[in-house]
Parts: structure tokens; sequence; C-alpha cells
């Protein structure tokens, strides 16, 4: 058989005498024609003018008349592209959520429970041979990972089976040996009546101090404000909890509501202490929170607004302590205008001293920040096409899908789109991780769902930071929960996710060397009627 | 000569010489009928807002992303030609359209560009805006992947 380079010479050979390429004169006498004015006008658009005259006097004959029957219709703007609705994370603001008392009155601290887990080796359930089925939850919810200063793996999720907050810690690098696995324990609002339905899932993040203890911070959905456990070490021997709410003066007289703090986000700065990036919706106010101690009391932290007035359908926001110590926050904020606006808050030092400086990206829809990283980096995800030249007839210009730029105290880059994947512009990636890579690469993960095989995917991929161009592709993989986190050890992404038949999982995804994108192959297609 | 008259004629040089590359590549991107449509959709779009589009620093890339911008908004599905029946050893497997469009987009328009058209990397990553090193890239995992699709060994 001929080599394939042999055969795409001859293939493009026979496709250059089907589709002779088109040169100026096709141009002026084949498909344009030439204005009165001088200025060219193409023969088609002429007849699409023509008939889309006839179709418009028609259409607004019949359109009056469905108006005055039925209202009007709703409009969409890019014609006859109708992407699937890519709203904003919808963030309910109750106006009317009663006053709950907490079943439980969490202990300051505890001695946590301790099992271990179920261990066994999943061969090619989510495409990857070798993924580890690390716990047998029946499902998980919100997932956070960080590495210990062996490389050793430390998890903290939410267990849907058991409603309770776990801290999963491998005792070897591969995670094969015996887990330690602490029950933290469940939220202050567990086991109380008349709960709203439909609440989503207890947001979560952690963050390991320099001696190694993580420290976990959980928003519990029900009454706003969040919990903190703080590890004594890195075992978790006793847990010391302590309730996060916010302090402002707040009108509402509901006091859920003033003490909210959504979103939490947490990292340890150079000093060993917590820096908690939050969301307050009565405000309307993005908030940080420097801790004086480790379960950041309110007499020892100082808290300051690192914007205001950024609207009600804020979500996460992300934060990173840089190597010289000053803090990264990424987050977008409603324009009032439908439009929302990527942001970034630089801190020069951990403690904020001057002020963040802060700078915007004036995309046209911004959904949500996606996450910060080493070096400045922060991404985004836009879905709003963007319009470059006349308005008619306009040219959309490919600036859908998950955008890049690299900031500093002084300012940003130019965003960068780093995936605009057809299937992503169809779909809505639930959750992506910006993360430090080898070689100076930084990789990304992103969950979508696919709708051409029916699934959520997560794929992988590495930029090249000098231009932010995708540099590989490492694979799609299935996974059965839209939440998972990842980090890289030894050029290798280790991503937690909640596996489709439950249970929390582990892969190992090589950044460079051998490529796993042959596992792709083994993602079904689960399609009706495929 | 008159302004219009030099318009035309800087078009038609610069049309006979991003023409055929605009073509194979949105060829490439877009499949046969789709992406010679869109070919000529963008020069026509080109010769509309020349004055603009002439004064751009890459005029080819820019209409590329037109052409392709417009195509995939029709939303019609991939297409490319199957290879006439061969008349002795065949020189190009049957099943190589169908490979070529399991690929990414990317990957894609870069293997046919480069191996296929005969484009270098640079010219390659002009038209897609993207870097010399990322097109090495996306040529290099095509190549992988088409090699598998097709079993031809790599040696061959």
């Amino acid at each position: 058989m001929r080599d394939i380079i042999e055969q795409l010479t001859s293939y493009q050979d026979q496709l250059d005498d089907l589709y002779p390429p088109l040169t100026g004169e096709d141009v002026f006498i084949g498909n344009v024609d030439v204005r009165r004015s001088g200025r060219p006008m193409k023969t088609r658009r002429g007849l699409r003018t023509i008939a889309f005259s006839a179709a418009f006097v028609s259409t607004v004959g019949i359109g009056a008349l469905a108006f005055f029957l039925r209202g009007p219709a709703d409009v969409d703007p890019v014609g006859d592209f109708t992407p699937t609705v890519l709203s904003t994370v919808p963030i309910p603001v109750p106006t009317t959520l009663p006053v709950l008392t907490p079943a439980i009155t969490p202990p300051d601290v505890v001695a946590p429970t301790t099992t271990l887990a179920p261990l066994s080796v999943v061969p090619s359930q989510t495409g990857i041979e070798g993924v580890i089925k690390l716990t047998g939850d029946s499902a998980v919810g919100d997932v956070t990972s960080a590495l210990d200063r062996e490389g050793r793996l430390v998890v903290a999720y939410w267990s849907i089976a058991d409603e309770t907050m776990k801290l999963l810690r491998c005792t070897d690098l591969g995670c094969i040996e015996p887990l330690r696995i602490v029950v933290l324990g469940p939220l202050a609002s567990t086991g109380m009546p008349e709960i709203p339905e439909e609440l989503a899932p207890p947001t979560i993040d952690m963050a390991l101090r320099p001696d190694g203890s993580p420290i976990v911070i959980v928003q519990d959905p029900v009454l706003g404000f969040a919990t903190i456990y703080a590890c004594d070490d890195a075992d978790c021997s006793t847990v010391a909890i302590a309730d996060f709410r916010d302090g402002s003066p707040c009108d509402s007289p509901d006091e859920n509501l003033c003490s909210r703090t959504d979103f939490p986000q947490i990292a340890i700065g150079r000093d060993g202490l917590a820096r908690i990036v939050y969301y307050h919706p009565v405000l309307q106010e993005l908030k940080l929170a420097v801790c004086g101690d480790p379960l950041c009391d309110p007499e020892s932290r100082s808290t300051l607004t690192i914007d205001d007035n950024i609207g009600i359908g804020h979500g996460m926001a992300s934060i990173q302590i840089e190597a010289d110590g000053g803090i990264l926050i990424g987050h977008y904020a409603e324009q009032g205008d439908g439009t929302s606006q990527a942001r970034v808050a630089v801190c020069g030092d951990g403690t904020c001293s001057a002020g963040p400086a802060t700078f915007t990206f004036n995309d046209a829809v911004v959904p949500r920040m996606l996450g910060t990283g080493e070096g400045g980096f922060l991404s985004w995800y836009r879905s709003g096409p963007l319009y470059e030249g006349d308005p008619d007839p306009g040219v959309v210009v490919d600036r859908w899908g998950l955008m890049v730029a690299v900031c500093d105290q002084t300012g940003c880059s130019e965003s960068t789109q780093v995936e605009a994947d057809w299937e992503l512009l169809m779909s809505w990636p639930a959750d992506v991780r910006l993360l430090p890579g080898p070689d100076d690469l930084t990789a990304v993960a992103f969950a979508y769902w696919s709708p051409e095989q029916c699934a959520l995917l997560l794929k992988i991929a590495t930029l090249d930071p000098t231009d932010g161009i995708p540099g590989r592709e490492a694979g799609v993989y299935m996974i059965g929960s839209s939440s998972f986190d990842s980090v890289v050890r030894d050029e290798t992404l280790m991503v937690v996710f909640g596996g489709e038949e439950g249970g929390l999982h582990l892969a190992q995804v090589p950044l460079t060397g051998s490529d796993p994108l042959d596992a792709v192959s083994s993602v079904p297609d689960r399609c009706p009627g495929s | 000569m008159t302004a219009v008259e030099a318009d035309r004629n800087r078009f038609a040089l610069f049309a006979e010489e991003v023409g055929p590359r605009l073509t194979q590549a949105l060829v490439a991107s877009l499949g046969g009928e789709l992406g010679r449509e869109m070919a000529a959709d963008a020069l026509a779009y080109g010769w509309e807002h020349w004055s603009r589009v002439g004064a751009m620093e890459n005029p080819a890339g820019y209409l590329y992303r037109v052409g392709r911008n417009r195509g995939r908004r029709m939303r019609r599905p991939y297409l490319l030609p199957d290879p006439p029946p061969p008349k002795s050893e065949p020189l190009v497997e049957p099943g190589l359209p169908s490979a070529l469009a399991r690929l990414s987009n990317r990957q894609r328009v870069s293997v046919m560009l480069v191996h296929g058209a005969g484009w270098t990397l640079s010219e390659t990553a002009a038209v897609m805006g993207i870097s010399p090193g990322s097109v090495y890239r996306h040529v290099e995992r095509a190549l992988r992947l088409l090699r598998k699709s097709l079993g031809v060994n790599s040696d061959a």
C-alpha cells in the first residue's frame, strides 16, 4: 500500500481537478457584478437580496398577523445558526429563603472517622486503561484535589451517598496502596426540614498548608455560608471546624442572606494562612478574606472588596498565589445590558495592601471565569459571536470557546482563543482547569457534553505559552460526573472524577511521550439509534 | 487609470495568488462542494471590502476565516469525494476521505495543505492563524492517525 503522504498528494490532485481553484477573473466575471457606483456586489447576493426581499414582504405580512395573534417571537441575532442556549450558570439568589436552624451544631474539634477504601482497577471504563476506582461511594458531588510535598494525591469530595464531606489521601505516589479516608462530617444543614429541592451540591475547595495539613472550605447551599475544616496534620488526625460567614452590613432582614459566602475558593499565602475569595449575592460583591489564623476567625481576618456591582449571575471566581506572594483573582461581571466582562484583579502582595489592580476583557458574553494558573495565566469561556467588519453581511469571527490571557500587575496580554472545536460550541463546558504543565506548557482540562457521542467527555490539551495555541490534544475520555479536578505531577495529569457508575476515579494521563489518544476510539457512541 | 480600475487590478493580482490556496484550504476544512462555494463567497467578500481587506496584514488568513465561519454556520456535513476507481494499484485508498473526515479540523487542514498541496508550514500557519510549530504538531498527529486508520505501516 502506498504511504499516506503519497496518497494525500494524489488525492489533492484529484480535488484540484474537481474543485478548480478560483482566480480574480472568476470573481469579476462569474460571481461578482459591479454596481453603477463602481462598488462591487456579488451576483449571487443580488439574487439572494431579491429572494430575501420577496420573502421579507411576505414574512412581514404574515409576521404582523402572527404578532397580533401571538405576540412577538424570539429573534436569533446570529441568523441561521442557533446554538444551544449558553446562559450563565444560574446562581439563585433566594429572596424568601426561610430562616433555618441547623439540626446539628458541629463541634469545634472532632476526631474524624478513618476507613480504608475498596480499591480496584477499572480497565477502559473511561477510555483509559488502568483508571483506578478509588472509592465505592455510589455517587460523588464536587471534587477538589491537591498534591502534598511528596507528590501524593489528596482529594476532598462530597459523597452524595451518605451526604458527608470526605478527605481522601493516597499513601503512595501511584495511589495503589490502601487509602486513608477521613469523614469530615455532614453539612450544618443536613437533616433540616423544609430544605428546598433541586439545590446544587455544595461547593468545595481545598488547599494544603506548608506542613501538608489540608484546609477545606465548603459552602452549604441551604444556609448560604461556608464551613472551614482545618486538619491539624497531613493525615488529618483531628480537624477543627468553624463557620465562615460574611460580616458585612446588609439590608436584608434574613440573616442567612447577609452571611452568604457563595462559591468560596481558597489558596494558601506565603505566610501559611488562607486567602479566600467569595461572592456575596446580596451586595453583588466579590470579596477577599485575608485570614489571620487557620480557621479564619472573623476577629483575625481582614476582608476587602475586590469588585463591586458585578451582577446577580456571578459564578465561581478563581484565586492563585503567585511565586512572589501576590494574588491573582479571575472572575466576571455582568454589564446590565446582557453582556459580561472577564475581569482579573492582581494584588502585589499577600494582603493586597495597595488594593487590587483590575483589568477587563470586553468579550460580548463571558459566562464565567474558569481558572487561574501560575505565571499569571487565566482562562474563561466565551460564548458569544464577535462581529467584525461591516454589520451587513458581517463576519462572525471565530471567538467561541476557551480563552486564555496572561496578566501581571502592569496589565494583561491580549486574550487568545485556545479551543473552538465545533462540539464545544454546541455544548457547555462543565468545568475547566488551567494547570502548570511540563516543558513550559500549560495544560487545560475541561469537560463538556458531546452531542456526537451523547456523553460527558473530558478533554485535555496543552498550550504553548508563547502563542496560546494548543500543542496537542491528549485525549478525550468519558466521565460520569461534570465535577472533576486535576493536578500535574512529573509530566502526568492526574484527573480525579466521579465515574459513570458512581465512585471516585483517578486517571493518570501523560502529557508528553506516548500518545494516549488511541483511547478515544474506545469511547462508544451512545446516541440513540447508534 | 481610475481608482476603481487600480483597485480591480490589485485585487486581480491578489486573487490570482490567493484564490487557489484559499480554495484548497477551504475544501480541506469544509469539504468539497461547500469549501469551494465558501471560497467563492470569501473572495467575493474580499472584493466587496477590498479597501479594508487589501490593507490587512494577512488578508488570505482573514478570508479563510470568513469562508470557514460562513461554512460552519451552514452546518452541512463534511463531505469529500471518493477517489476514482483504480485501474491498477490504487493511488488513493478508498477509505482516505472518511479517514480525513474523522480528523479534527486543524489536523485535516494542516495535513492536506502540507502534504497534499505542498504548502510550507509557514504558509499553512499564516492562513490558519496559528504558529508553524502548531501546524507541525497537527500534521504529525494527523499522519499518525491516518496511518493507523488505514493500516498503513509508517515505514512504507
